[in-house]
Order: structure tokens, then sequence, then C-alpha cells
């Protein structure tokens, strides 16, 4: 058992909204967040529906790049974060640990050159410095570090759709180290663009029930053919139990413990017994010193894909043994899958639960699949419970859960 | 078009992480994985976070480095906007006007150095910072004076970029001009040019060129870092 860290803020936009009570109220009401794509032009693509956040920025025609989108977006939550920790303004005496994914130049700006060749292209391009900064990996996350003053080094992790448990993780070991008393754990994910929506598509991972978008991500059900793509951030203030206390603090929850498991069996698939999937949830007990018992929720990396959805409910099962596992819950039947945020804000979303006591639905639950044997909450509904489990599981066989505890 | 000619799993090769994934189920790697982004920084912050892993006993073993291809025309596109490569015939490190670059891969495994069997270098303090440019002497400065002190023969590997700014803040920070260049004998690595030359120092420990060896790093927009390796006990 390690020591659990203090929650001190939260901050989450979905495409339910700006701002962690709006999330939740929506959620708890069982609203989708999920619509047709307006923001390009999604002509010929097999989905044109997602959990869009559109921002004042992007203009008809000229959308901001996912670079700018992820800043606005992941500036947001982190100050919504911190203010609620009673931190702002600036410096933030931590560092950022955030996750997100990689950035590139996109068909507008490389269009604006007026070349159509690469020699031609890297000519027309030369000393656009802007573009340079905007499109460097490292571009967004360092304007954030700026911005609110972190400390140091940013740690961008990218572990594909674990990324934002991976930065809860790196954030939870520095401060367990005694590298620093707090931290901002983020996750940022503007991926929706047309580059990206191809290539989901090209994978048949995103659902293609464009004809209903609000019904379109159903986790757990017979019918869920794919998951839907969305734009999001969320984030944590973690902080040394002590350390929030003697600054007074309002300590929200806790980060119990997190746990990892890089499974070797596929690119994409999981272990056909989701022995790795079990082993990360296994190992983030035994950081937190949990027993399977102790867990009243599982928010569920759920992201309706046939796939995800049977293996991790029969890697839950597994985990729980003869006792019936605890409701099981996928908040992107609302939200979508953010990908690289979904990690934080699913933990974000875990800490609401606790808090609220009270568990957010999973919608669209008409056709449940039998053979998964779990209760997937169709409502949201009062229930008293002290731990919840976060999963987040990503391409690459990245396994990360994150495990939330009651203040 | 693009729906029907290209290869599904085009995609997977542009998600940084599946090298991770993959070296995963190569080599049966089956604990944590992680991948961090933000150019030259983000290798130097890797190996920072593997040392503290192990230091702190959260990690027994760790594999750490990272790989870059630099003869892909959208890398050039990307830092070509930035101005940053150099233009015209091949000069050495600190005559460079810019960034020229190499395609390698670099990886260590760490252990603890009380446990390990045979170790060919002792990684004995790796430091990293980041800000705003105009502090980056004052950041540089203080990460020289906090490392460990050098003995005298301490061989010293920079692994500046050639990027005119950091690279001129960095020799200034270093008094002295280094030992070598990674970028002379490697080309400039972006993401793993700082592993690469703390493996290039390690190497220099295990055949014995050197006892002690400092490698210093300054990313070509942000970031500093500083390594000190000696010889084993």
């Amino acid at each position: 058992m390690n020591p659990r860290i203090a929650i001190t803020g939260i901050g989450m936009v979905t495409a339910l909204g700006f701002g962690a009570e709006t999330n939740w109220a929506a959620m708890v009401a069982g609203r989708s967040g999920i619509r047709r794509i307006t923001r390009f032009d999604t002509t010929g693509m097999r989905a044109s529906i997602a959990g869009c956040v559109d921002l004042p920025g992007d203009e008809p025609g000229r959308p901001l790049s996912a670079s700018a989108r992820i800043e606005k977006l992941g500036t947001a939550a982190i100050g919504e974060a911190i203010a609620q920790a009673g931190l702002a303004p600036p410096p933030f005496d931590g560092p950022l640990c955030i996750g997100m994914p990689p950035v590139e130049v996109e068909w507008p700006q490389r269009g604006s050159f007026g070349a159509t060749t690469y020699p031609g292209l890297i000519a027309a391009a030369a000393g656009q410095e802007g573009f340079y900064e905007e499109f460097l990996f490292g571009g967004a996350a360092t304007r954030m570090a700026e911005r609110f003053g972190t400390k140091g080094v940013p740690q961008i992790v990218t572990t594909a759709c674990a990324s934002g448990a991976s930065a809860i993780q790196l954030a939870l070991e520095a401060i367990r180290r005694g590298e620093t008393r707090m931290a901002i754990a983020a996750g940022s994910e503007a991926s929706l663009q047309p580059e990206t929506m191809i290539r989901f598509g090209l994978l048949q991972a995103l659902s293609t029930r464009n004809d209903d978008p609000e019904g379109a991500s159903r986790p757990f059900t017979l019918s869920r053919d794919g998951f839907v793509m969305a734009d999001g951030a969320g984030a944590l203030i973690l902080e040394d139990e002590a350390h929030a206390r003697a600054r007074g603090a309002t300590i929200l929850g806790y980060v119990l413990g997190a746990g990892e498991a890089a499974d070797t069996f596929h690119r994409t698939r999981s272990a056909p017994d989701g022995s790795a999937i079990i082993r990360c949830m296994q190992r983030a007990l035994d950081d937190a010193g949990l027993s399977p018992s102790e867990i009243g929720y599982v928010n569920a990396h759920g992201t309706s894909t046939p796939e995800n959805d049977k293996m991790e409910a029969l890697a839950v099962r597994a985990l729980f043994g003869d006792a019936p596992p605890p409701p099981v819950g996928s908040t992107k039947s609302m939200i979508g899958h953010t990908l690289s945020a979904a990690g934080a804000i699913e933990a974000a979303i875990c800490l609401l639960a606790l808090r609220h006591q009270m568990l957010p639905p999973t919608i669209n639950q008409a056709d449940v699949d039998p053979d998964l044997g779990v209760d997937t909450i169709p409502v949201a509904r009062p229930h008293a419970f002290r731990a919840a489990l976060s999963n987040s599981f990503g391409f690459g066989g990245q396994n990360v859960a994150v495990i939330i505890g009651a203040a | 078009m693009l729906l029907d000619g290209l290869r599904p799993t085009l995609f997977l090769a542009q998600l940084p992480n599946l090298l991770a994934g993959s070296i995963s189920i190569v080599h049966n790697v089956a604990g944590s994985s992680r991948t961090f982004l933000g150019e030259e920084i983000s290798g130097a912050e890797a190996l920072r976070v593997a040392c503290a892993r192990i230091a702190s006993a959260t990690s027994e073993l760790c594999l750490i480095g990272g790989a870059f291809i630099s003869e892909r025309p959208e890398v050039l596109l990307l830092f070509s906007m930035g101005g940053v490569l150099h233009q015209g015939p091949w000069l050495p490190l600190p005559a460079r006007r810019g960034m020229v670059f190499g395609s390698a891969g670099a990886f260590m495994t760490l252990e603890p150095a009380t446990t390990a069997k045979a170790p060919i270098a002792i990684l004995r303090h790796v430091a990293t910072d980041q800000g705003r440019t105009e502090a980056r002497p004052a950041r540089l400065a203080a990460l020289l004076a906090a490392t460990p002190e050098r003995q005298p023969g301490c061989m010293v590997i920079s692994t500046a970029s050639g990027a005119e700014a950091a690279t001129r803040d960095e020799l200034a920070a270093l008094g002295a001009p280094p030992d070598f260049f990674s970028a002379d004998l490697l080309g400039h690595l972006v993401e793993p040019a700082f592993p690469a030359g703390v493996a290039l120092a390690a190497i220099a420990i295990a055949e014995g060129r050197a006892k002690q060896v400092l490698v210093t790093g300054t990313g070509q927009w942000r970031g500093e870092a500083v390594a000190l390796l000696e010889a084993p006990a």
C-alpha cells in the first residue's frame, strides 16, 4: 500500500460543455453530446458524427488545428482545476503532467503555401516560425506550462487512449518520490480533423450509426459497432495530503493508486484471456492496498467497440472472481471517446460520482449484451461507495487503471 | 480514394507509442510503457524519470531510449518552418547555422547500481529543466552547478542540436569546448539525441577512454539537460 494523494481541484471540457459541474448535471440527466460534425466536410467518410467541442476560433472552412485546439481545451480544464484548488494566479509550484496526441502540419496549412510537391512546400514554408511552434510535439503543452508557470519540463505523455491515465501516474509517482508536493495531471484531445477521421475509419474502429448520433455510442449492447471520436480535456490537481491540509485546501478526494501492464499480444488487440487488463487492474488495487470488494464502481474504458467491451467485461468479472462485480458504466456513451484525454476526464468523473454518491449512467442500453454479465447502469442512480476504478486501454498494448477514493 | 487505397495499419505507424508497443511485443516488455513527446527534452526527461523510478525502487529494470528517422519530407517541412535547418555543405557542429539530422535508435537498460551484475557505467546524475528562452543561460548554469564535482580528465559530450541560439547558450555555459559533439558523429537525432549521447558516454567508459563523462543537451526550442556518468567502482 502506497500513500494516497489528495485531489484538490478538477476541470473538464467535453461535448457536454465547459466545467465539471456542467458536465456532471448533463451526465446525470443522461444527455448525449454526440452530433453531426459541422466543423469540416465529412463527404465520403464512413463516420460523420463525433463529440465535437467547437471553439470561437473555429471559423467555417478554416477550423483551428488540432494543436491549437488541444491548447485551448487543456487551458480551460487546467484553469478550472487550479481555480478550484485555490492556487491561482501563477506560478504553480509543481510540474505539468499531460497526456496528448501527436500533432502534425495539417492540410489547410499545407494548402496555404500553394505548392504541390514536398521540395516546393519545404521551400515555400521556410521561416514560418508560427507554424513551427504550433506543430512541434512539445509546443501546445509548453505554452500551457508557461501560461500556468509550472516547474521544470512538462511531462508530455502519449500512450494512445491511456495517455490521460498515464499522466495521473506520472504526477502520482513524482509526488510519492518527494520530487514535488503537487502536480497538474491532465489530458487534452482534439484530434477531430479530417485526416484522423479517415485513419480511424480505415481501422474500422468508428461507429457508422451516422443517422442516430445520440444513439451511436452504445457500450455493452448487442448493436455496438465502434467508438465515437470526441474532443475534450480533463485536469486534476494532485497534492501531497499533508501539503493540502497545511495550506487549508479542501480535499475533494484521493488518487488511491494506479497500475499498468503492457500487453505483449498484439498492437491493437488484447490477449484473448484478458490477462494484461486483469494485471493492470490488480496492480492498481495492490498499489492502493485495496481488495476488489472495496471497489464500488468501475468507470470502464467501455469504448462501444465489439472487442473492447467483450474483453473488458470478461476481465472485470475475472478480477472480482466469484463475487458479483460492482456496477460497470461507460460515460463514453454520452461524451464519446476523448482518446488521450479520456483517462483524465474519467478519473474526474469518478471523483464527481464519489462526491455526489451517485452513479452516472451508460445511456443507449436498449439491447444490453447478456453475455457480458455486468450491471451497466442504464439510468443514473444513488449509490453508497468509497472507491472507484477507472480503466484506460490504448493501442500499443497500453493498459492503465486508476483508483479514486472518497474524501 | 483515401478510404480504399490505404493500408489500415498505416495509421498505427503514425502513433509514437507504437514503437514502445512493438518493443513490448518483440522483447516481451510487460511492465510499464510510457512514450514522451516534445523533441530533444522529451528524451532527456524520459531518462530522468526512468532513473528516478529505479532510485525510488518503483522499477528494478528499465529500458529507456528512442528512435528518429530523419529522411522524411514531413520532418524537413516542420523544421524548415522554424528556419532551424543548416543549409549548404557539411560543417562541424560549432560552425553550423542550424541542424543537420541523422537517423538512429538508441536504448539502454538501467538497473540499481547496488544489484546490477555487470554495469557498463554508473549513471550518477541526471537533471533537466525548462522555461522561457531568455532565462536559458541561467538554467544551464544552475544545472551545471548542481552536477556532482567533475574530476580532472572528465570527458564532455555535447548533444547540442546546431540550432543557433540554443547551441550558443550551451557552449557558453560549458566554458571550454566539449570533447565531442554527438551531432558530429551521428547527426542530430532530436528525441533520442540525449539518450544517444548518454549511450556514447557509457561506451567511452566501457572502452576505458574515460573514467567520468559529462553529457549536456539543449533543446532546439526548449529544455536543458545534464547527465554525469562514472566508471563502475
